[in-house]
């Protein structure tokens, strides 16, 4: 049994046309993709609070010319409208839509849609509390449909806006709604990502409680080591991600430049426990299963996957278990990467952050590399890109997985576009 | 209890809200004239309105619910400076007897 789609999407993909980039690593997609590629860390001794008592006292802040660049984009008005979140999407959706070169008024405006994934826990934050008289503004700054709302008034896209929330994997469950939006014919265009900035002493403290963090405070640029024998857990970081999609037709009406297509995703809720996947992986497998079988991809296609990657001694034990399941022998020959070494883990916009990176990993036929690779771990014996980014080539297919606390899961499968 | 604005204090008045729009929008306040529209002009919403009154409240001792500003809103709607600047006058002068005059029982509904 499983939630295989009845139609699968067949030989209709959705576009990639658009990208717009905030996290760690810099607050625009050309810098950060120069470097994730260089293999930089964005991780570092937490500055923006005074983290002295937490046991985790590293994470990935913002860049300080984000607090700049939102300074001189932000109208004074809509800042006290919104919070942290909110204002980071927005920035990221305006670069993606510039990035797109869709003229916003030359499209049918009802067509055009806005899903934003988050946790919505970076919505509600008792640690953004907006300056004096912020109570006046509460609820709209803190309605969990807001970091969707700003960017549709703000453009003037009047189909369908809103936030979903799905944990660790909220990004991928948004992009792949407005994927399906694009499906079913109701929306030609979407603006689709998530953000979350849970970098703050609440969280750093819960997250040690949970065991979730690494603790690894000493060389905060190698203290997360996904599928690296002394891994320990993640790092928290502030950020998010945008991008635009569009039916393959609307794009190619336009002649719009495509970095990939997106052809279909799995979703799969594992119910083993909160936040482990039971030994056998089944849920991650059913999960990159559903993705390939949804969108007709056969195995044998898909050479690189952007993996959730998290650090977690267990789930990265089981992400390589799952994809050794699904792609039988061939997972040794395949390449497998994580973002997170570079960036932490940026919640519900992590995944949106490590879609794109799939898309420009088929345009531009490199991959990102795992940073902090140094000591193997038998469970772990795939090829993760060690250290140093690879140039392919002809690589068509990849997945990206996400798999969350609450035991959301979600693979999307993007190809390259020709 | 009913109060009389001098013109000089209307006036003042008048200025302190150009002020605030032009701090709030960034723009020069001579570029505010009687006929701005707050929305359609300068980006404005309907919460911009709730806030001013709260600037004021102190400074001209209006002791007036939420609600009943709200409900003076129903029935007086503000698109204007000029709309604006006449709602702020008549909510300092009239006091608590815009509530007789708005009907406190009255249930208003908005389509």
């Amino acid at each position: 049994m499983s939630n295989r789609n009845e139609r699968p999407s067949g030989n209709k993909s959705v576009a990639v046309t658009g990208i717009g980039m905030i996290c760690p690593l810099g607050i625009s997609t050309p810098v950060v993709w120069d470097n994730m590629l260089s293999g930089k860390s964005g991780i570092q001794h937490i500055t923006k609070f005074d983290a002295g008592e937490c046991v985790t006292k590293i994470g990935g802040q913002l860049p300080q010319e984000y607090f700049e660049l939102e300074k001189e984009k932000t109208p004074k008005r809509l800042f006290k409208k919104t919070v942290l979140a909110s204002r980071i999407i927005r920035l990221c959706s305006l670069e993606a839509l510039a990035d797109s070169s869709l003229e916003v008024n030359q499209t049918d405006p009802y067509r055009c849609g806005v899903i934003i994934g988050t946790s919505g826990a970076s919505v509600r934050s008792p640690d953004d509390l907006g300056g004096p008289n912020a109570q006046r503004w509460k609820i709209v700054r803190e309605m969990i449909n807001a970091p969707a709302a700003w960017i549709s008034i703000g453009n003037g896209f009047q189909g369908p806006s809103y936030s979903i929330s799905a944990g660790y994997a909220s990004g991928s469950y948004a992009i792949a709604r407005a994927f399906d939006l694009i499906q079913w014919g109701i929306i030609d265009v979407a603006i689709a990502g998530g953000v979350d900035c849970l970098l703050t002493k609440n969280n750093l403290n819960r997250g040690n409680l949970m065991k979730l963090l690494s603790t690894q405070n000493g060389d905060p640029r190698r203290a997360i080591r996904p599928f690296d024998k002394k891994r320990d857990g993640f790092i928290l970081s502030d950020g998010g991600c945008a991008v635009v999609l569009e039916s393959h037709d609307h794009a190619r009406k336009r002649n719009a430049e495509i970095y990939a297509l997106m052809r279909g995703y799995g979703y799969c809720s594992q119910t083993f426990n909160l936040r482990y996947s039971p030994p056998d992986a089944k849920d991650m497998q059913q999960t990159i299963e559903l993705a390939l079988d949804n969108s007709g991809t056969p195995r044998e296609m898909v050479n690189y996957v952007n993996a959730n990657g998290t650090a977690s001694v267990k789930n990265d034990m089981c992400e390589t278990a799952a994809l050794k399941k699904v792609f039988g022998r061939r997972a040794q020959d395949m390449l497998i990467s994580s973002q997170k070494s570079m960036i932490g883990h940026c919640v519900g916009g992590a995944d949106a952050i490590e879609f794109a990176v799939t898309a420009l990993t088929l345009k531009t036929q490199k991959i990102p590399p795992t940073i902090n690779y140094e000591f193997p771990d038998p469970e772990c014996d795939l090829d993760y890109v060690p250290n140093y980014m690879a140039t392919i080539a002809d690589y068509q297919a990849a997945i990206t997985n996400s798999f969350g606390v609450g035991g959301n899961n979600c693979a999307i499968v993007l190809i390259r576009s020709e | 209890m009913k109060r009389q604005l001098t013109g000089e204090e209307k006036k003042a008045i008048s200025e302190e809200i150009r002020e605030f729009l032009a701090e709030e929008f960034e723009i020069d306040p001579s570029e505010i004239t009687n006929d701005t529209n707050i929305v359609d002009d300068l980006g404005g919403d309907s919460i911009l309105f709730m806030e001013m009154i709260e600037e004021f409240k102190e400074k001209y001792d209006i002791d007036l619910e939420v609600r009943t500003i709200g409900m003076y809103m129903l029935k007086n709607p503000i698109y204007t400076v000029g709309e604006t600047l006449n709602a702020v006058y008549e909510i300092i002068e009239k006091g608590e007897d815009l509530i007789e005059e708005i009907g406190e029982g009255e249930s208003t509904v908005v389509q």
